[in-house]
């Protein structure tokens, strides 16, 4: 089993991984995709994959979506095992939220791709 | 000018679980005479209003630790809190917060001495042979002293459990007395326990869910900063940093 400490050790950095991920991320859609696109609701989805078609920005928003993922996770992990006490319960919230974590990211991730793919090839 | 004071109104919490499913509060008045503080007031009411009244107390003078309460919503020592500097015309007094009700103002402190206990609360040396046959003293100097001299100040009263959000919904939290004694004895130059302690408090419900409310470290009668200790064990934990 992972010990606690490594658990927090990555929430603290996930947390500050998310900060500055998530600055890139914004900054990126919104300065380098067309501004008249962003502005046009049938557009903005084309303008903002468009801007993945940059392999290091698709990377960052794949890091950032597995850092959203476990530091938010782990945050409701931590919310549910102080809410109550229990050996059963501590497993099943452990477990289930590892499983929708997991479920969430491999979603997202076959988004990213798509994304990067559609923006690459069209 | 201020009017002069002539007697106090306690309204006290009152239920004895083993017959009363629901609490109550009974108000008192108590004479004022200068110097009155609320632990005075609750023996006055005991003494001479109602003697059905639990309380517990020891030493007058915070030092033992036995006589905390919630004092006006805030936990106290009630021989250490006047009632004039409480500034209120009626003073409410419930017992602690998050600990488990005897009777009246009386609460268990069963589990929060289990917690300290948990923390290995003594000095842990692997020369065997030196503890039973000893050469010489185990010296330390004004900083090594200073690091942990503010803690050895905890009178085990309670009042930082009954402050800590954590504690009031974790139960298996062991708490800021506890986890301040633990740095206590981590902060020791004498002590070898090192690792040892660090186990004890790195899991599911141990260090790592202190909120940092740092509730635990304003209402401490005795100036301990618990809160601190929590830090300084977390970064222990962390990195692994013995300082010497």
């Amino acid at each position: 089993m992972v010990s606690e400490r490594t658990i927090m050790l990555l929430h603290y950095i996930t947390g500050i991984g998310i900060l500055v991920a998530g600055a890139v991320h914004i900054a990126t859609v919104f300065l380098t995709a067309p501004v008249e696109a962003n502005l046009t609701f049938d557009e903005a989805p084309f303008a903002v994959i468009n801007v993945y078609r940059n392999l290091l920005l698709a990377v960052s928003l794949e890091a950032l979506l597995v850092m959203v993922a476990f530091h938010g996770f782990n945050g409701l992990r931590i919310i549910l095992l102080e809410l109550y006490q229990g050996r059963t319960w501590e497993k099943a919230v452990t477990w289930i939220l590892t499983v929708i974590a997991l479920v969430l990211v491999v979603y997202g991730s076959r988004t990213i791709i798509l994304a990067y793919q559609i923006a690459n090839l069209g | 000018m201020q009017t002069q004071l002539k007697e106090v109104t306690l309204r006290v919490f009152r239920q004895d679980p083993k017959r009363e499913k629901k609490h109550r509060y009974q108000t008192y008045k108590v004479p004022y005479r200068r110097g009155l503080t609320v632990l005075d007031s609750l023996i006055y009411i005991k003494e001479n209003l109602d003697p059905t009244l639990s309380i517990r107390y020891s030493c007058r003078m915070a030092s033992c630790g036995s006589c905390g309460m919630m004092i006006n919503g805030l936990p106290r020592l009630a021989c250490f809190t006047q009632v004039t500097e409480l500034k209120t015309e009626t003073i409410t007094v419930e017992p602690l917060r998050s600990f488990p009700l005897i009777k009246d103002l009386v609460t268990s402190f069963d589990d929060f001495f289990k917690k300290h206990h948990l923390m290995l609360p003594y000095l842990i040396r692997r020369d065997a042979e030196e503890q039973e046959n000893p050469t010489h003293q185990y010296l330390q100097t004004d900083e090594e002293l200073e690091r942990y001299i503010q803690f050895t100040y905890c009178i085990r009263c309670g009042l930082c459990y009954a402050a800590c959000p954590v504690t009031a919904t974790d139960r298996n939290f062991p708490g800021p007395m506890a986890l301040a004694q633990l740095y206590r004895y981590y902060a020791d130059t004498r002590d070898e326990g090192g690792e040892e302690r660090l186990k004890v408090i790195d899991n599911t419900h141990g260090i790592w869910r202190c909120h940092f409310a740092d509730s635990c470290s304003q209402v401490c009668p005795k100036g301990v900063d618990p809160a601190l200790a929590i830090q300084l064990l977390r970064r222990a934990v962390m990195f692994n940093n013995r300082k010497r």
